[in-house]
């Protein structure tokens, strides 16, 4: 957590959000262009399950905050006629407030007692959007016809967001903000107290953290970002359906995750595009793609159980010249 | 008034009285120790006043307020911090980040404000840095302040405990064992740290085996035996009081 780590962070997200904004440049291929939108899409997904993971909360229930935003957006769109820019902050909103009811519920527990739980949390998720409340959520048939965002007007200027190449700038905006609030979160004071939670809750407590309250607001906040992935979910294809979130799609993030590396804000960045852009290349394979997920998974485990990126750090670290000892002492 | 008073604090495990009827007090500005022999309940009590165990019956209050049952981290915004006898300390952070995440509850910061503000030590606080600085001047860890807790000597680990702790800002300092494989010139060097913690205006609860330790730092001692209070006084009288030396330091050390 030094100045330069945070330079380099932020100077490294700005060159990604300038390379993806090139991409409908050189491109006009609209299968591309999709491939790109799902990639940045999921990257708010890993990304903000990350940061809740590198508390040592594995919450499964994270596909399902996604859902939340998915469905409550377009429930609202579609019953209710609401305006994209009200349905978002509110669908949002909701899967925000469900992070922090499922973190009171749960986060008196510790390890595989929170994982089971949020496993259930997630399959009652699913299930309720399955069977219950048929004629807001569409039942087993999903949601189908959700409207496009809609424009944006300034003064006499309207933009749609209509075609593939403006969903694709309104996620790649949404990703380039949720990046701005999760590397904040990273260098701020308190991500400093996640690491020392991270490290150890006992001692965290006892130098005056409250643990359970930095924790209930780190998830809250990844249900949020969650929510909006959920809610540009909805709206850029059109059609929902409760098994998008349920566990195939929780396990691919989770693998996102964990093979990029928990400990590092690059872990899920790196796993989320080296992944999606490996199975491109795979698609001929596409039958054998969960079966390549485990043993990657298997073998990232076995030979740098701290992630891809985290490796990386590792080994770049040890090949720098270790940094002159400081008598500046603390604070500089 | 005592800084921390506890009234007839009772604790069972199970049908176990870990802790039976203990009152005692501990003055403002004074070193005060807490003795007896193994499974006598002195980590327990350490565990009840820091508020990582719940009292069964009585109560405790620290200067005029009644802080029975509070929580770890409201405890450590009241001022009252510890050390734990298998040292705790952030493995993976620097010496430098053990000590500004330690110092963050002197901000009583709101999380909101915690989540804008960096993780370094601003500008405008000097004073916090300063005092960091002294810390780690004053328990010999200037020379590491980037290296990381986890590759540091054992020694060296044991004082970064102790900062941590003074960098709470606590103004009761509860200590377990601090000299615990310490050899007999770091022992020195740990008690002048521990005197100097005391004249900056912090009050000092000792769990120490090492009774020259004891005997030297200590203006007056609670001895333990199962849970219960055996003896209260200076260092002479404890030294001298038959009960002790039966139970606990074995051998007649009045004369010496």
């Amino acid at each position: 957590m030094t100045w330069a780590g945070q330079v380099r962070s932020i100077t490294g997200f700005l060159l990604l959000a300038s390379g993806a904004s090139l991409i409908p440049v050189v491109t006009d291929d609209f299968y591309k262009i999709d491939v790109a939108t799902t990639i940045l899409q999921d990257l708010i997904l890993a990304m903000s399950l990350r940061v809740v993971m590198n508390l040592g909360l594995l919450n499964l229930a994270h596909v399902s905050l996604m859902g939340i935003g998915a469905y409550v957006s377009a429930a609202l769109a579609m019953r209710l006629g609401l305006s994209f820019w009200l349905t978002l902050p509110i669908a949002a909103g909701t899967a925000a407030f469900m992070a922090l009811a499922l973190g009171m519920l749960t986060l008196r527990l510790h390890g595989p007692y929170f994982f089971l739980l949020t496993f259930a949390v997630m399959s009652m998720v699913q299930l309720f959007f399955h069977s219950y409340l048929e004629d807001i959520f569409g039942g087993a048939t999903g949601l189908i016809g959700v409207p496009r965002p809609n424009p944006i007007g300034f003064g006499g200027f309207t933009l749609p967001l209509v075609s593939k190449v403006s969903l694709y700038y309104l996620i790649l905006v949404f990703w380039i903000l949720a990046a701005a609030v999760l590397i904040r979160l990273e260098y701020s004071r308190l991500g400093l107290q996640c690491a020392a939670i991270k490290q150890s809750e006992a001692v965290a407590r006892a130098v005056g953290i409250h643990t359970i309250r930095c924790k209930l607001l780190v998830l809250t906040l990844s249900g949020f970002l969650a929510g909006i992935a959920g809610v540009f979910f909805a709206h850029s294809r059109g059609v929902i359906n409760s098994s998008d979130f349920g566990i195939d799609p929780m396990l691919k993030l989770l693998v996102y995750v964990v093979v990029g590396g928990v400990s590092n804000i690059w872990g899920p960045v790196v796993g989320t595009i080296g992944f999606s852009i490996a199975s491109e290349f795979l698609r001929s394979f596409h039958f054998l793609e969960t079966l390549l997920y485990g043993a990657v998974l298997i073998a990232v485990m076995r030979l740098f159980p701290e992630g891809i990126a985290g490796a990386l750090q590792r080994i770049f670290a040890t090949a720098r010249p270790s940094p002159v000892p400081s008598h500046a002492a603390a604070g500089t | 008034m005592p800084l921390l008073a506890l009234e007839n604090v009772t604790h069972f495990f199970g049908g176990l009285a870990a802790v039976k009827n203990l009152s005692f007090t501990v003055e403002s500005g004074a070193i005060r120790g807490l003795i007896g022999p193994n499974g006598s309940g002195k980590s327990t009590v350490f565990n009840i006043i820091s508020g990582y165990l719940e009292l069964s019956s009585g109560r405790i209050r620290f200067e005029s307020r009644d802080i029975t049952n509070h929580s770890t981290p409201s405890l450590v915004e009241l001022g009252i911090a510890r050390t734990f006898q298998a040292t705790q300390i952030f493995d993976d952070l620097t010496v430098e980040e053990n000590l500004t995440v330690s110092s963050q509850v002197i901000h009583r910061e709101s999380l909101a404000k915690s989540f804008l503000r960096s993780a370094l030590l601003d500008r405008d606080e000097t004073q916090l840095r300063i005092r960091a600085a002294e810390i780690l001047e004053l328990v010999g860890l200037s020379g590491a302040a980037r290296r990381t807790a986890r590759d540091l000597p054992y020694r060296e680990q044991k004082m970064l405990e102790l900062a941590n702790t003074m960098a709470t800002g606590a103004r009761l300092l509860m200590l377990d064992e601090p000299m615990a494989g310490l050899t007999m010139q770091e022992t020195r060097e740990a008690m002048d740290v521990i005197r100097w913690a005391r004249d900056k205006g912090a009050t000092i609860l000792l769990i120490e085996h090492d009774m020259r330790c004891i005997m030297q730092l200590c203006g007056s001692i609670v001895v333990l035996d199962h849970g219960e209070k055996i003896c209260d006084g200076t260092p002479d009288e404890v030294r001298c009081n038959p009960q002790v030396i039966e139970i606990y330091l074995g051998v007649d050390q009045c004369s010496t």
